[in-house]
C-alpha cells in the first residue's frame, strides 16, 4: 500500500520524499500532501516514546496500541497519574479523514489542536507532558535533534513542541485501514467475504436494521441511506438509547454528550457517530465503554434502546424522549445477529497492525530479543 | 510495549526453578501460590480461582496469615482504608452490565458495592499499569471471581485487623485493561471492598 517508507529507524537519505500511498479506488484521496519520509520516522519515534509522558511510562502509541485497533482496551481511559477519565479511547484507524475527532466536538477537527489535549491536558491528566520542558529534553536525546533536523530541514531550530506536534501528526496520518475483506470484496473479490459476513452485509445496509443511515460512506460514519450511501458530509450526533436514568432520556451527568457543549436539552445523550472501520478490535465499545460485546450493541439496536437493570445508572433507554427516532427496533434471529457480527468483523484490515513502518522503533526492556535494528531507549 | 516488571517476579507469571519459587512464596509470605497460580494469561481461565479453596485456610489462626500480615506491608493500609467513608456503587445485575460499574484502583478510596436485587453483582476492575498485583479487599466471606489475570496468592484473612474480618487476595495481571469480576448470588446486599494495586 505504501512505499518509500522504510522499516529502519535510522534516518533515510531521502529525508524529503513524501510518502507514497496506494489507496484503496473507493477510498477518497489522501487529504493534504503525504508526509516526508523524515516526518513520519520522527512521528513513529515520538509516537512510541516513553519519555513523552510525565510518568516516562506512557507513550502515544500505548493508548492507541496498533492490536487493540489503536485504541486501549479500556472502558474509560486511565491517564498516567491513575486519573480516571470519563470517556472510551477513539481509534486512530483513517484518523486522516476523520472530521470531528472526539464524541463531543464538532469544531474540534484539527489533528494537531487535538493532539495538545493527550499531551498536556489536566482535566484530566493524560500524559502529563510539560510542553516548556520536552524540547530540551529530547534535545538531550542524541536521536532526536538530527531526526528534526531531517524532517524540517528549513528550520533554523526544529527541536520545537510544534514540530513535535506536527511529526506525531505525520505519524498518525498513515494509520491507514482500506485493505479489509470488505475492501477486497467491493473489488471484486467475492470469496473476501464469508458466507455469514456477506449475508450480515446485507443486513447491515437493509431498511429492516438501518445501521447504513447512521454508519454510512467509506468510513461507516456518516448519515447514509438505507445502503449506506452518504447524504451529508459530517458525521451525525446520535442518543442511542443508551440511557435513561430519569425517564428524562438523562445520562450519567460525568458525559451527557453534546449537551456538555451546547446546554440544550434536545442534545442529551448526543455522540459522534464513531467509524466502524477495525471495530472488532476496538472494544469495549460506545462513547463510555459500557459495552463489552458487539452482540450486546446490536441486541440493543433491535430492541429499541438499552434497559439497565443493576449498575449505577438503571434506566429503560427505550423510553428515552431524545433518543434518536432511528433507533426504533427490529427484529432479529439469532443467526441473523451472528452475520451482523461477522459482516462488522470483515471490516479489520490485519495487515494494518503489521506494516514496519507503524511499529515501535523501540527495542523492548527485556534483553536478547533478537530485535537486531531497533533503537536503544537511550536515557 | 514496555512492560513494568516488578521487584519480585512472581512465578505465576514466569516460570522459575524450585529454589526461585520458593524465595518467592518466602517474599510473599505464603506458600501457596503455585498451586493455584498455573493458568493462562488470557481472560476467563483464572475466574473463580482464587475463591473458595482458599478461604478455610485464611481465618486468621493459620500460619500463612500472620507471615503475610508481618510481610506485607499493605495489610496495614487496608486496614486503615477501614476508617474512612466508603463511596457507594450498585453494581451491574449481568455482565453485560458490568462496565456500567468501573473501579480503578487506588490507596485511599473504600466502596460499598450494592447487589442487584435479581442475583449476581458485575463491575469491571481497571488496571493500569502491566505486571501488576492488585489486592482484592472485601468482607471475608464474599467472593470474588475475577475474568482474567490470575491468582497471585491464597484468599487470607487480613492478619493486619484480624477483628475485621476482611479478606486480602492478592491478583496478578500481565497486562493493563479491564477485568469483569462477578459476586455470586447470595453476597450481602452490600458488600464493602477496596482496591490497592502494589507498587
Amino acid at each position: 500500500m505504501m512505499t518509500g517508507c522504510s522499516a529502519s529507524p535510522k534516518m533515510p537519505s531521502t529525508a524529503t520524499d513524501r510518502v507514497e500511498l496506494d489507496l484503496a479506488p473507493h477510498f477518497p484521496d489522501f487529504p493534504g500532501p503525504a508526509p516526508t519520509v523524515a516526518e513520519a520516522e520522527l512521528g513513529r519515534l515520538l509516537f512510541h516514546d516513553f519519555r513523552l509522558a510525565v510518568d516516562d511510562a506512557r507513550s502515544c502509541g500505548i493508548c492507541h496500541e496498533g492490536k487493540k485497533g489503536y485504541t486501549d482496551g479500556f472502558v474509560k481511559a486511565v491517564g498516567a497519574l491513575g486519573d480516571a477519565h470519563t470517556r472510551n479511547t477513539l481509534s486512530l484507524l483513517n484518523v486522516a479523514w476523520r472530521g470531528p475527532l472526539t464524541w463531543v466536538a464538532p469544531d474540534l477537527t484539527d489533528l494537531a489542536t487535538q493532539a495538545e489535549v493527550p499531551l498536556f491536558g489536566t482535566h484530566p491528566v493524560e500524559m502529563g507532558t510539560d510542553p516548556d520542558t520536552l524540547p530540551d529534553r529530547l534535545a538531550d536525546i542524541a536521536l532526536y535533534p538530527p531526526a528534526f533536523s531531517a524532517a524540517y530541514p528549513d528550520d533554523a531550530d526544529p527541536l520545537t513542541m510544534d514540530r513535535v506536534i506536527d511529526a506525531l501528526v505525520a505519524y498518525e496520518r498513515l494509520i491507514i485501514a482500506d485493505d479489509t475483506p470488505y475492501d477486497r470484496f467491493l473489488q471484486g473479490d467475492e470469496s473476501a467475504l464469508s458466507d455469514n459476513a456477506r449475508a450480515g452485509m446485507d443486513l447491515f445496509f437493509s431498511a429492516r436494521t438501518g445501521c447504513g443511515t447512521c454508519h454510512g460512506g467509506v468510513f461507516f460514519d456518516l448519515p447514509g441511506a438505507v445502503d449506506g450511501t452518504p447524504v451529508a458530509d459530517t458525521p451525525g450526533y446520535v442518543n442511542t438509547g443508551m440511557y435513561n436514568i430519569d425517564g428524562a432520556g438523562g445520562l450519567p451527568p460525568e458525559e451527557t454528550g453534546l449537551h456538555a457543549m451546547t446546554g440544550d436539552p434536545s442534545d442529551m445523550g448526543r455522540f459522534r457517530t464513531p467509524s466502524l472501520r477495525g471495530v472488532a478490535e476496538t472494544g469495549p465499545w460506545g462513547h463510555d465503554g459500557s459495552y463489552g460485546a458487539l452482540s450486546d450493541i446490536i441486541d440493543d439496536y433491535a430492541r429499541g434502546g438499552r434497559v439497565l437493570v443493576g449498575g449505577p445508572w438503571p434506566g429503560d433507554g427505550r423510553d428515552s424522549p431524545v433518543k434518536d427516532p432511528r433507533i426504533t427496533g427490529f427484529s432479529l434471529s439469532e443467526t441473523e445477529r451472528d452475520q451482523l457480527v461477522a459482516f462488522l468483523e470483515s471490516l479489520t484490515d490485519t495487515e494494518t497492525n503489521t506494516r514496519p513502518f507503524l511499529q515501535t522503533p523501540f527495542c523492548p526492556d527485556e534483553p536478547d530479543t533478537g530485535d537486531a535494528g531497533c533503537v536503544p531507549v537511550d536515557d | 510495549m514496555r512492560p513494568f516488571i516488578l521487584a519480585a517476579l512472581p512465578c505465576v507469571l514466569f516460570a522459575c526453578t524450585e529454589e526461585e519459587e520458593k524465595a518467592v512464596a518466602d517474599d510473599a509470605g505464603t506458600s501457596a501460590t503455585s498451586d493455584e497460580g498455573t493458568t493462562d494469561d488470557d481472560g476467563g481461565e483464572g475466574e473463580g480461582e482464587g475463591e473458595g479453596e482458599g478461604e478455610g485456610e485464611g481465618e486468621g489462626e493459620g500460619e500463612g496469615s500472620a507471615d503475610l500480615s508481618e510481610a506485607n506491608a499493605y495489610s496495614a493500609a487496608l486496614c486503615d482504608l477501614m476508617e474512612t467513608e466508603p463511596v457507594e456503587l450498585a453494581m451491574g445485575a449481568s455482565e453485560r452490565e458490568a462496565n456500567t460499574a468501573v473501579i480503578v484502583p487506588d490507596d485511599e478510596t473504600t466502596w460499598l458495592l450494592a447487589m442487584p436485587e435479581t442475583g449476581d453483582g458485575w463491575f469491571t476492575v481497571e488496571v493500569p499499569d502491566w505486571m501488576t498485583i492488585v489486592h482484592f479487599s472485601t468482607d471475608g466471606d464474599v467472593e470474588l471471581e475475577i475474568q482474567g489475570g490470575e491468582p497471585f496468592s491464597e484468599t487470607l484473612t487480613n492478619g493486619a485487623c484480624p477483628d475485621a474480618g476482611i479478606s486480602d487476595l492478592r491478583w496478578a495481571f500481565h497486562e493493563w485493561g479491564a477485568y469483569q469480576v462477578r459476586v455470586p448470588e447470595g453476597a450481602p446486599a452490600e458488600v464493602w471492598f477496596t482496591l490497592v494495586k502494589e507498587d
